[in-house]
């Protein structure tokens, strides 16, 4: 799900860079000082998640905890994603540095499709965790295939979405457990 | 504003620059019917009681053998076979060397003067750290961005509120 460097034209990527930076400065000014250790942590756990790579199909994924981010910490989420992705980028190599814009702001897409899925309170609790949780990976992929297609990679879209499909339904998996896990043990956390 | 952006390239250029100032050396020496390693830093300071694992040309997935430097920084093995054995001297703090000595015919017939091989890394960066490490890496960068973070927005919340005294 990690756009490497070299795909995405170099303009479209500084691009995104400088777009992720204003959002991210316009989260940062409206941030309370109460919701930072809940980012802190949530960074932390997308940092690792992302690092627990699984054989599927083929094919090698990962948990990406999006989801449950778009859920917890609502817009708040793309400054995490942002800087978990920019240390992975620069600790493990996973995915690009010029594109970590990119990635911010396909992953952070998925976490914001969370927060309104989250917030559709007609809905009962479960089944927006599921959806949130399912998001929160097949939002992310579906920009990554279309950007794809722009760059000229298109073959193999159809089944790198099959794969993610998948993972996105494990992912909401997880996702309704650690809702649950939260519902029971601290509810507040959860808005 | 600008010390903010200033910090934020700092923390990019160390992340991506030398972590480290020391240079690793290995000096391979071979003397039948063993094979002397000795590992040290820049200036010859020894790499002490560091992991050692040889690897035979047979198998590079399961160690030949294993174990630790001296406080000197030596560690001696005894080949079995012909070919390239794999060296991996890491002291578990960030250094880590990796060479091969290539291990002859003559080397069994304990002929022929003693060959010293040196292979020298210079420094280390946190591409070579071990994968557990650049974890603990990345979540100690997280939690202190955090804490900045935490730290400025307090900040301005007490600056925005009106002196009481």
């Amino acid at each position: 799900m990690h756009i490497s460097d070299g795909i995405i034209s170099v303009p479209v990527c500084l691009a995104a860079n400088a777009a992720s930076v204003l959002i991210i400065y316009q989260i940062g000014k409206k941030t309370e000082p109460e919701d930072i250790p809940k980012m802190g942590m949530m960074g932390a756990a997308l940092f690792v998640a992302s690092l627990v790579h699984f054989p599927l199909a083929g094919a090698s994924i990962h948990l990406g905890l999006f989801g449950l981010a778009g859920i917890i910490l609502g817009k708040r989420a793309f400054p995490v994603i942002f800087t978990a992705l920019l240390l992975q980028s620069l600790i493990f190599q996973h995915g690009g540095l010029l594109t970590v814009g990119v990635n911010s702001i396909n992953m952070g897409a998925g976490a914001f499709v969370a927060m309104l899925l989250w917030r559709w309170r007609t809905l009962p609790e479960y089944v927006r965790a599921l959806l949130a949780g399912f998001a929160g990976i097949i939002v992310p992929v579906t920009l990554m295939a279309v950007e794809f297609q722009l760059s000229g990679y298109g073959r193999g879209i159809v089944y790198l979405l099959s794969i993610y499909l998948l993972a996105a339904l494990v992912e909401s998996g997880i996702t309704l457990s650690i809702v649950k896990f939260f519902r029971s043990v601290k509810s507040d956390i959860l808005p | 504003m600008p010390k903010y952006f200033l910090l934020c390239i700092i923390l990019i250029f160390m992340i991506n620059s030398d972590s480290s100032a020391h240079d690793v050396t290995v000096e391979i020496t071979k003397s039948y019917p063993s094979v002397i390693v000795r590992a040290s830093y820049f200036q010859a300071e020894p790499l002490s009681y560091a992991e050692v694992m040889i690897f035979s040309p047979e198998n590079d997935v399961v160690e030949y053998q294993y174990g630790r430097t001296d406080k000197s920084g030596y560690f001696a093995f005894v080949p079995k076979s012909k070919g390239d054995w794999k060296i991996t001297v890491d002291d578990e703090m960030g250094h880590f060397i990796e060479s091969v000595v290539t291990i002859t015919a003559d080397f069994f017939t304990g002929e022929g003067a003693t060959v010293i091989v040196a292979h020298t890394k210079h420094g280390s960066t946190i591409r070579d750290l071990r994968p557990l490490y650049k974890i603990i890496f990345g979540l100690a960068l997280i939690f202190g961005i955090t804490g900045i973070f935490y730290g400025f927005k307090a900040r301005q919340m007490l600056q925005s509120k009106p002196d009481k005294h």
